[in-house]
């Protein structure tokens, strides 16, 4: 047997997505070619360019917990749950989380804001009033759930749930947890959420089309999607995982970040630091890059930044450019904005299980400057060893995480 | 539970700088954020920046300048900065414009000006910092994560070291309706320049340890932990005393800053003097 010793695994998930709020029913939309995306409701829209988004609904209480005090809950914090507590079940680890030290890591780009503005929907000033703001969201998760270990807020902008993996890692390897939740969640279908990305010019406004309006790589795309939701992944060391029979989704086999240092919101036009958080992913998973067996890419659908990773990905792969499957999954989610990297990953294990590379829909007419080995409109099967996950956040902070089959 | 390792991933502190301003004087910080030496900052990265955004930048501009580093190049280093409520100001003048005037009164700038990451951005872009850079943090306990952050990353994808920036405002700045502070309140900020402890000189040296180490019991006072540093590490520099300084971490000990004397820098403190 391999050595396992610094090896770490994912034992499980939980999730929130507008294509479904389990694992599987993300899975099955996902490899079916579906949108989540649709007008949303969360508020009245009126006077808003963009009134589509991908939602998530109402979410229920997670097994074994009182509906009735979730129900009075915040969004926020019914999130966090569900996404937590169906992790720590999936993994077994929930009748046995006294027993270890489980750290909690938790890709959020605007906790108090939300908080503020969500405040201010109901007509309180909490803004105004700081003694109030004591409890962070990843402390009441902690409390809630009993949990012993570290706790920590981190974001990169889109690429919050890749450095949340990243994280999770290196706690583990380095002993300071047993076990770490981790992931990225994001409730970013509010007013001044919606409108502060509106007027920044970046997302479609094809609110007469919902379905067809996230369209990564194709050449009739103007912008993205916002979705909502999350996904929190149990992280272990292989060796530990392996010794108590866990279900092992994937590797977190390598990780690269950069930073492109180029502008607060302009994309940088220089591609070489995605470049370089490609490279530096492959070489901490000691992959060349034709042996990638998919790509699941940042692509949002806006009109530089596919088109900008489509040149990253010509300059890594070479001779494998038109070998390597790429896809781009928010297509069918929407950009997910802080937690579009960890659903992405949630992603990226269901294309492991079902050894099938989920489409990118809506794909009708592919960019020529977005010339890649596209999976358009349909699943595709494939032998599936490992993967790569792109995400290139708003700002120039670049992440990609290789996932490894495990067995 | 499992026993806690003695942790072998100690790191360097190979500079540091801290910043101890009266919100007041922020502004004019903002204008000079302090000795720049030959690195051009471009104005407009700090017209609209967060007043934490100031105050990490100018507690980064006086560890390069109190060590030295005028000429050091930062490009493959990582960047990790925790604000600690940070957009207070700014949500309270953008949510009131919304209420009053809606969508055309959310500013594009809320987003990239006030997210968790917004310090860590605006930072690697003034340094030019070419690896990673993330936010962490965000409320009570940030200095702790930060620190953890930094351990955890110090040499992560090739990077020579890493710049972990803590900033805050105490008292909490109370906003008025169009994002203006209204009481008396303090920002501080501290940049420290780490790297892994390896065979390194550095007079200071952090690492995790487990509580069970400690000889006192540790309680996590969100507001005095940042000044309680920039003390310390003012105090290092002035001080030939061995010294100590914790920071808790809950679930983990704490982060113990080790400081041995055999070798004594000076420290200055940008705005007011520290103490």
């Amino acid at each position: 047997m391999a050595d396992r010793s610094d090896k770490v695994w994912i034992t499980g998930v939980g999730l929130a997505s507008p294509l479904g709020n389990t694992y599987n029913d993300l899975a099955e939309n996902l490899l079916a070619g579906k949108s989540g995306i649709t007008r949303f409701e969360q508020f009245n829209s009126f006077d808003h360019p963009c009134k589509i988004a991908g939602s998530i609904g109402p979410l229920s209480a997670p097994e074994g917990w009182d509906p009735e005090s979730f129900a009075t809950l915040s969004d926020w914090k019914q999130l966090l749950l569900w996404t937590a507590v169906n992790a720590l079940q999936d993994s077994g680890w929930w009748e046995h989380r006294s027993k270890v030290r489980i750290g909690l890591i938790i890709g959020m780009g605007a906790e108090w804001v939300q908080v503020w503005e969500q405040a201010m929907l109901q007509g309180d000033d909490r803004v105004h009033d700081p003694a109030r703001d004591a409890t962070c969201l990843t402390a009441f998760v902690r409390e809630s759930l009993g949990l012993s270990g570290p706790t920590a807020s981190v974001a990169a902008a889109c690429a919050s749930g890749n450095l949340a993996l990243a994280q999770a890692r290196r706690w583990v390897q380095r002993g300071w947890v047993d076990v770490c939740l981790a992931g990225a969640c994001d409730r970013p279908i509010t007013p001044i959420g919606m409108a502060g990305f509106g007027n920044l010019g970046a997302l479609s406004k094809r609110n007469e089309e919902p379905t067809l309006a996230s369209r990564p790589f194709d050449r009739g795309r103007e912008g993205f999607v916002v979705g909502e939701g999350g996904a929190l992944f149990v992280i272990e060391r292989a060796d530990r995982a392996g010794s108590r029979g866990a279900r092992a989704y994937a590797e977190i086999a390598g990780v690269g970040a950069t930073s492109d240092a180029y502008h607060l919101v302009i994309p940088s036009p220089d591609p070489a630091p995605c470049i370089s958080a490609i490279r530096l992913a492959l070489a901490d998973a000691r992959l060349n890059p034709d042996e990638l067996d998919y790509i699941n890419a940042h692509a949002p659908g806006t009109t530089v930044g596919d088109a900008f990773e489509a040149r990253a990905l010509r300059e890594v792969l070479g001779d494998a450019l038109h070998k390597v499957p790429v896809s781009s999954t928010k297509s069918m989610t929407g950009h997910l904005v802080t937690a579009a990297s960890a659903v992405e990953a949630a992603a990226c294990l269901a294309a492991f299980d079902h050894q099938a590379i989920p489409p990118t829909i809506n794909l009708d007419d592919p960019d020529p400057e977005c010339d890649l080995c596209h999976v358009p409109h349909e699943a595709r099967p494939a032998p599936l060893r490992t993967i790569l996950s792109n995400s290139f956040g708003f700002g120039g902070s670049n992440i990609c995480v290789v996932f490894r089959k495990v067995g | 539970m499992t026993p806690h390792p003695n942790d072998p991933y100690a790191c360097a502190l190979q500079a540091y700088g801290v910043a101890k301003v009266p919100f007041t004087e922020i502004p004019a910080l903002r204008k000079v954020p302090g000795p720049l030496g030959g690195r051009k900052i471009a104005p407009s990265l700090l017209k609209h920046a967060d007043p934490q955004t100031i105050l990490g930048l100018a507690a980064i501009l006086q560890a390069i300048d109190d060590f030295g580093w005028a000429d050091r190049s930062f490009e493959g280093w990582g960047m990790i900065a925790a604000p600690r409520f940070i957009g207070r100001l700014m949500a309270a003048a953008v949510i009131d414009r919304y209420k009053r005037v809606g969508v055309s009164g959310v500013s594009p700038l809320l987003i990239p000006t006030v997210s968790l990451n917004a310090i860590s951005g605006a930072l690697s872009l003034a340094l030019k910092t070419k690896g990673f850079n993330y936010g962490v943090g965000g409320g009570n306990g940030h200095l702790a994560e930060a620190l953890l952050a930094g351990l955890a990353a110090r040499d992560d994808c090739g990077v020579p070291g890493v710049w972990v920036v803590a900033t805050q405002i105490s008292p909490e700045p109370v906003p008025d309706l169009v994002g203006q502070c209204t009481n008396d309140c303090v920002g501080y900020a501290v940049a420290l320049a780490i790297t892994p402890a390896g065979a390194s000189t550095s007079r200071l040296n952090l690492r995790v340890v487990p509580t069970a180490a400690l000889a006192d019991d540790l309680s996590i006072d969100p507001d005095t932990e940042l000044p309680a540093l920039t003390n310390f590490l003012h105090a290092s520099t002035t001080s030939g005393r061995q010294r100590r300084w914790f920071c808790p971490v809950m679930g983990v000990g704490a982060i113990e800053f080790d400081d041995d004397p055999a070798r004594v820098r000076k420290t200055k403190v940008a705005g007011r003097a520290a103490g």
